[in-house]
């Protein structure tokens, strides 16, 4: 049986050119995780705190600073991404802050939809009351998920004594 | 050896590049928009600052006011009492909290019935047009005339993008569960109950049962074929025909859902069911109940892009608060929802 030989300069050439694609590839790349602080996971019903969230997507906020009452900032959130060996990940998050520290307000939602090019993947609402934060995840269960994917949030923000509602809608997306 | 090891090392590399080649984390949208506001004695609103990267797909605020004032006393709130036989009129707000201007197109629905009513002095309608400028907001004058007495749903609808009828995935997907705001009061005209819902059976409507693993919680999807996870966006479709689609809607799997449905084509009320007068269906899904039914609609006449969708309207005929700004606890998403639009894309018959 004949085997074909790999000239020896050819493979070192190879190697260089693998080793600098790869080196280049991970320098540019941007950080890939962060994880919810306790303070920010804390306060989340049915959040899973341990999951790691893609730096990105698109945040939206609106800061009330009057001399009425104290200055608070609503935070809505929509991040979908795919680290290189893990599945395809989206958080869509509402949260009322002052500074820091949870602010509760009458209504506070977040839904939560997730598509893979014409297929809806993930659907899911949270309403909490006299609370200061809702969020959602999705992890995606294909082991190759290719495609175009697009996730939006529909946030909600009411507090009556305010006057103030918000519902605005943040979305992001990822080609795989 | 030495060829081994170089290979070993080739092998590795190879798997690597593959990996990053193939399973890249590419996020092509980082987008950020960040308001700052305050307010004033009188409560008055004012924008102060707004740095954003790129604009957002919808913001904007509603409230539905006794007098055009925008502070609490002279709120709504979430119902609204009617005697001696006074019309049912008030002040619609709206906050255009974007930075770009936008057209509105505004409807009434009462008893889940699209009816025509004054706003701003224009004499009744069915759709009213309205313009408000980056960050305007603003009190429009509505009027629905006097009311049968007894207890009523009043809700009015706020709708984004109306005038656009790209086929476009892109512009269609976009529009799922998207470009609409609502408010809803109670109203009780002479009286202190709100209807008895009769609630349409499965079997009535001849749904199928998608079960407890179908995607969708506490909301809709339209597609063509029942139960199924594709969504429908556009249709190629002959004047006149009637065209059979499937509305799938689902409670939560922890809670049940109540909802009415309301079918529009190009913005205006059409009924769901073939043969059947009712424009509005109201359904009781116990929690993880998911049912797809089949609807009919007409295709107009008119050859060009007609506009095809369903609202999702929860908790239907609901106290909403127990005295004036005190509101009551409901467990289940309570914001108004659009379908995605459908394209209907008519040619002549």
């Amino acid at each position: 049986m004949k085997r074909k030989r790999i000239s020896g300069p050819f493979t070192a050439f190879l190697t260089l050119v693998l080793l600098s694609t790869l080196i280049l590839s991970v320098a540019s790349a941007e950080p890939l995780i962060m994880r919810l602080s306790p303070d920010e996971g804390a306060g989340i019903s049915g959040a899973d705190v341990e999951k790691d969230i893609g730096v990105g997507g698109m945040q939206i906020s609106k800061t009330y600073s009057g001399i009425l009452d104290s200055e608070y900032t609503w935070t809505g959130y929509t991040d979908i991404w795919k680290s290189y060996l893990s599945p395809v990940k989206s958080i869509h998050q509402s949260k009322s802050r002052i500074g820091s520290t949870p602010f509760d307000i009458d209504v506070i939602g977040v839904r939560g939809r997730v598509w893979q090019d014409e297929s809806l993947k993930f659907d899911q609402p949270q309403t909490n009351e006299d609370s200061a934060d809702a969020q959602v995840n999705y992890q995606s269960s294909e082991v190759f998920p290719w495609g175009y994917w697009y996730a939006r949030s529909d946030h909600t923000f009411e507090y009556e004594a305010g006057n103030d509602y918000w519902y605005p809608m943040s979305y992001d997306s990822i080609t795989v | 050896m030495l060829k081994v090891i170089i290979g070993a090392v080739f092998c590795i590399l190879l798997i690597f590049m593959s990996a990053i080649v193939f399973f890249p984390g590419d996020n092509e949208n980082r987008f950020n928009w960040k308001m700052n506001f305050t307010k004033d004695s009188n409560n008055t609103f004012t924008v102060t600052n707004v740095t954003y990267n790129s604009k957002t797909g919808e913001s904007f605020g509603i409230g539905m006011y006794n007098a055009p004032l925008h502070n609490p006393e002279d709120s709504m709130h979430f119902s609204k009492c009617i005697e001696n036989n006074e019309p049912f009129e008030g002040y619609y707000f709206i906050s255009n909290q974007m930075y770009e201007q936008n057209d509105y197109l505004i409807s009434c629905f009462l008893d889940y019935e699209q009816v025509p009513f004054s706003l701003d002095g224009s004499g009744p309608e069915l759709l009213h047009r309205v313009y408000l400028a980056p960050f305007e907001e603003k009190f429009f004058r509505f009027d629905l005339g006097r009311l049968e007495p007894g207890g009523h749903d009043c809700e009015i609808v706020a709708l984004l993008e109306t005038e656009n009828h790209s086929l476009d995935l892109q512009f269609r997907r976009s529009t799922d569960f998207s470009y609409l705001g609502s408010r809803r009061v109670n109203v009780y005209a002479n009286s202190t109950e709100l209807p008895v819902i009769n609630y349409s059976s499965p079997s009535r409507i001849f749904a199928q049962n998608c079960g407890d693993g179908y995607v969708i919680n506490d909301g809709l999807l339209l597609t063509r074929t029942p139960c199924v996870a594709e969504g429908w966006f556009t249709e190629d479709v002959r004047a006149g025909e009637t065209l059979v689609y499937y509305v799938n809607v689902a409670s939560d799997s922890k809670y049940p859902v109540s909802v009415a449905l309301v079918a529009l084509l190009d913005y205006t009320q059409v009924p769901l069911l073939e043969n059947d007068t009712s424009n509005a269906i109201f359904l009781n899904l116990a929690a993880g109940e998911k049912i797809s039914f089949p609807a009919y609609v007409q295709v107009p006449a008119t050859p060009g892009v007609h506009e095809l969708m369903v609202l999702y309207f929860p908790v239907p005929y609901t106290m909403l608060e127990s005295s004036p700004g005190e509101s009551v606890k409901i467990d289940q998403w309570t914001c108004t929802e659009p379908s995605i639009r459908i394209g209907l894309n008519v040619s002549e018959a």
